[in-house]
């Protein structure tokens, strides 16, 4: 027996009582809960509808919210991007990607050489490599942010893969002492400031990458 | 779902065997196929349910097509490549262990 419009309102209503902040998770419910209503009156056609919504509820979803089904999809969402982002890297230290990791090393080593202050010129290349994933990000999240009053949780992913650059720029700024050095820096760290360049500029790719994805399934799957 | 770890522990490949079966699904069907399939003895709640479909979404043995129907969008899951390949592996893995199930719980039906 299908729903009829009021009837419909009232399960979004009812759905929208439980707070679903992600339109994903909302679109998924929002269908099972009205199929299984649908179903229930009719088996039961004298049922009204707010008690068919209640037992839909409890039988599918437990007495309790729908808060678990979002934080396990987070959870498995950024599994997955941890688990990617392991394999990106890795590809990047074996034949034949390895050979640009080492000329992206090198010319990063001797860019850095001919500077003066060398701790400087890392933070700043690392900088500029934060800066164009978060101006990309900024004005992806503002026209992709919200589909009818809710998240796209799509959109919270681009904040999980970005954070990946940022590690490598944070993990820079602490060991030159947060900018503080400002000394010509030994080969060693020479060698530091080269490998950290390196790993943002793996991260960029990988944030490239896993963008345009994310692009493509939002456009397929949200705002088609 | 039946409150069993022996169940929990089939869900994935269940559902893979559902999806190799009918191309594409979603939610809701795959829980009241498993309802008619086994007459009301097995129940898959949905809690159960969409976090094992997540996470086979995120471990890219599940595609997803999303489609408009009677004015809501729905979610329809299928199997990839990689998908398809594991759920034959899964199935070999499930039919081993009945068949040693078998033998341990009663040997004289053993096959």
């Amino acid at each position: 027996m299908k729903l009829t419009n009021e009837q419909k309102a009232y399960v979004e209503n009812y759905i929208s009582n439980f707070d679903v902040k992600y339109y994903e998770i909302y679109m998924e419910i929002l269908d099972h809960m009205i199929l299984s209503v649908e179903d229930i009156l009719e088996e039961d056609r004298n049922i009204p509808i707010e008690k068919a919504v209640l037992k839909a509820k409890i039988e599918g979803f437990g007495r309790f919210s729908f808060n678990e089904i979002v934080e396990e999809r987070m959870e498995v969402i950024n599994k997955l991007h941890r688990k990617e982002y392991k394999k990106h890297l890795k590809s990047y230290f074996t034949f034949p990607y390895f050979l640009m990791t080492l000329i992206i090393f090198l010319n990063s080593y001797y860019a850095i050489s001919f500077f003066k202050k060398q701790s400087k010129i890392v933070s700043v290349l690392m900088i500029i490599m934060i800066v164009f994933p978060l101006i990309d990000w900024t004005v992806k999240r503002n026209k992709f942010k919200n589909k009818e009053g809710r998240k796209v949780l799509k959109m919270e992913n681009f904040k999980f893969i970005f954070s990946f650059i940022y590690f490598w720029f944070a993990i820079s700024q602490a060991y030159y002492g947060f900018g503080l050095d400002n000394f010509t820096v030994i080969a060693g760290q020479k060698t530091a400031g080269a490998f950290f360049i390196t790993m943002s500029f793996l991260s960029y790719l990988f944030y490239i990458n896993s963008s345009k994805k994310i692009m493509e399934e939002l456009q397929q799957q949200i705002f088609a | 779902m039946k409150n069993s770890q022996l169940y929990k522990g089939s869900l994935n490949t269940i559902i893979m065997k559902l999806l190799e079966e009918n191309d594409r699904m979603y939610g809701y069907e795959i829980t009241q196929k498993v309802k008619e399939i086994t007459k009301g003895d097995l129940n898959i709640t949905e809690g159960a349910l969409y976090p094992a479909l997540h996470k086979l979404e995120a471990e890219g043995l599940l595609d997803v097509e999303v489609e408009k129907v009677d004015n809501r969008l729905r979610k329809y899951y299928k199997l990839t490549q990689k998908g398809t390949t594991e759920t034959v592996n899964r199935l070999e893995e499930l039919e081993d262990f009945i068949k040693n199930m078998q033998s341990i719980v009663n040997p004289k039906l053993s096959y």
